[in-house]
């Protein structure tokens, strides 16, 4: 038998290496969990991290409340699948309460709305540690987005 | 799917030796460009007045970086080939950017080293060389650059590749090659040159998707740090007990004796697990989890090896470190977390030989601290014994990082020369 590793098998486990790694110098992590595909992929691949026991920290999903039904009722039936708890950190709540401002005009998005409820549900949560998944070609900057990336206590 | 070998490359030249252009210039004729991007950077190549498409706007993203406010950093860009997989680390030139580039190198197959055709070798190339070579970057590459600008001269080429030869012999470079390329025309990148002729090696896409690499890794040393400790809990998996890690050196199967360090005893591997199933052998690179024949207290942080092949054991060890912290300044006598494969510990540093002036690649031996991008030579105690080998034997054992206590910040990045008298 060869010992060459596949390139998916070394990015694979460099990145299982990576989740460990987090997990055992942290006291509280989250996983960032939309249901999306980029967030499947990562809550994926510590599934596989920590095989055969369940995933040892819950995961988290910050709702803009702009879903198709499809993805949330994919959400929900995964982390029942996998038997972990899930936190909703909702947009539209911010909204409501007055802590964010719902952008007007027809480039309005929710993109940028999902910071504050997400920073809040951090605080509340005292969560130390948060996976979050994307991609290095999605743009310009995420090319250089560090693998471990130290925040300080306004989340920067 | 289609399985293929994954390359790291690390890339590193200031702006003004056509790096972006040459990176700009391998996606594009690897066809790895999408339309609306080749439509976008045509079009601001246009309105900047440019005659051509400027290859290098595909991969600029200062723009982007001083819009957004983050440090310019090591970009990784991922690319491939039908032969192989690349991740390259594209890290500027820059002596102020020393840390980057240590950082690109750390994990490099293939380093490529660009030098304008016009200018030769400077400093800049020497520094780069040398990083690569402390590094331990098994191949390094020359791209002698710009080659359109010399009238694709060959005696321009030969005189560079002497030059840097003759300096190169006083590093630790164990495959030198060489390429005269133009990434503004494509000669010798993806496509050969008409243009020059008297050139008969391969292109660059030629050399970086045929270099050997296989043999770079250490599949002889069984090293695996014991990263976490899975026990499950539940019914299914009621007594299960795995050491999960990454192998970081030599080859693991079931039935193999091994030892733990530092406890010092032996067992037998039960078997070698994955979310796939248990496999016969697990080569290093490959993230698992170990189960023993015997029921023996095992924590992260500990190392199994092999009782005939261990790693060396000691509190006192001869480094050498390049520092990170725009801060503070490494001093002797002054206290670290030290972080070494999965093994925390505190470093108290003895004494600093000397500094490397990384333009002359000269010793300073009255150096007295390091400052941000220094590399310089220590001899450090640990409270608890590292189980390293020599980083030039083994890059995954022989390295580690000095954090801040205070602020949890990595300030310096070292690999291991040895035991300390």
């Amino acid at each position: 038998m060869s010992y060459q590793i596949t390139h998916l098998d070394a990015l694979e486990s460099e990145s299982i290496h990576i989740i460990r790694e987090a997990v055992a110098e942290s006291e509280r992590p989250v996983l960032l969990f939309s249901g999306g595909k980029d967030s499947a992929l990562l809550l994926r691949l510590a599934v596989k991290a920590f095989h055969p026991a369940r995933l040892p920290f819950p995961v988290m999903h910050v709702d803009t409340g702009h879903n198709f039904p499809e993805v949330l009722a994919f959400r929900d039936r995964t982390v029942a699948r996998l038997g972990v708890d899930l936190i909703v950190a909702s947009v539209q709540d911010a909204i409501d309460e007055g802590r964010v401002v719902e952008e007007t005009g027809a480039d309005a998005s929710r993109n940028r709305l999902q910071i504050e409820p997400l920073l809040r549900a951090i605080e509340a949560n005292r969560f130390d540690a948060v996976f979050g998944g994307a991609r290095r070609d999605e743009e310009k900057a995420r090319a250089k987005e560090r693998v471990f990336s130290f925040r300080d206590e306004f989340g920067q | 799917m289609h399985q293929m070998e994954l390359v790291r490359l690390a890339t590193t030249g200031s702006v003004d030796d056509g790096k972006s252009t040459l990176i700009g210039r391998i996606l594009y004729d690897t066809k790895q460009v999408f339309q609306d991007q080749l439509e976008a950077i045509e079009d601001a190549s246009r309105r900047r007045g440019s005659d051509y498409v400027d290859l290098a706007l595909l991969t600029d993203g200062l723009r982007a970086e001083r819009e957004q406010g983050i440090t310019i950093d090591v970009a990784y860009r991922y690319f491939a080939t039908p032969k192989r997989k690349f991740i390259l680390a594209d890290t500027p030139g820059h002596v102020q950017y020393t840390r980057n580039m240590v950082t690109g190198a750390s994990t490099a197959d293939i380093a490529l080293v660009l030098v304008d055709a016009r200018k030769g070798v400077l400093e800049q190339t020497k520094r780069h060389a040398f990083i690569s070579s402390l590094l331990r970057v098994p191949h390094l590459v020359l791209c002698v650059n710009k080659m359109d600008l010399v009238d694709y001269s060959q005696k321009v080429y030969d005189e560079i590749m002497d030059e840097f030869r003759s300096f190169a012999a006083r590093l630790d470079i164990a495959d030198l090659r060489f390429v005269p390329v133009s990434a503004l025309e494509g000669d010798n990148v993806v496509e050969g040159s008409e243009a020059m002729p008297w050139y008969h090696g391969s292109t660059l896409l030629e050399t970086m998707e045929t270099i050997h690499v296989a043999s770079d890794r250490n599949l002889i040393d069984a090293r695996f740090p014991v990263q976490y400790i899975i026990r499950p809990h539940t019914m299914e998996h009621q007594d299960y007990r795995g050491y999960a890690g990454r192998i970081a050196s030599g080859v693991l199967r079931p039935g193999d004796e091994v030892m733990i360090l530092p406890s010092g005893f032996s067992s037998t591997i039960a078997s070698i697990d994955t979310f796939e199933g248990s496999v016969d052998e697990a080569p290093a690179g490959l993230s698992v989890s170990i189960t023993l024949e015997d029921d023996i207290d095992v924590s992260r942080g500990d190392m199994i090896c092999r009782p005939n092949n261990r790693p060396q054991v000691g509190q006192d060890i001869d480094a050498i470190v390049t520092w990170m912290s725009e801060t503070v300044r490494l001093r002797p006598g002054a206290k670290y977390g030290i972080k070494h494969t999965t093994r925390s510990a505190r470093a108290l540093i003895r004494d600093l030989q000397y500094r490397f002036d990384i333009e002359t690649l000269h010793r300073v031996d009255d150096a007295t601290d390091l400052g941000l991008n220094e590399i310089g030579r220590v001899t450090m105690r640990t409270t608890a014994p590292l189980f390293f080998d020599e980083y030039r034997k083994n890059r995954e054992t022989g390295s580690f990082i000095l954090i801040d206590e205070g602020t949890n910040r990595t300030v310096g990045a070292g690999i291991i020369g040895g035991l300390a008298l």
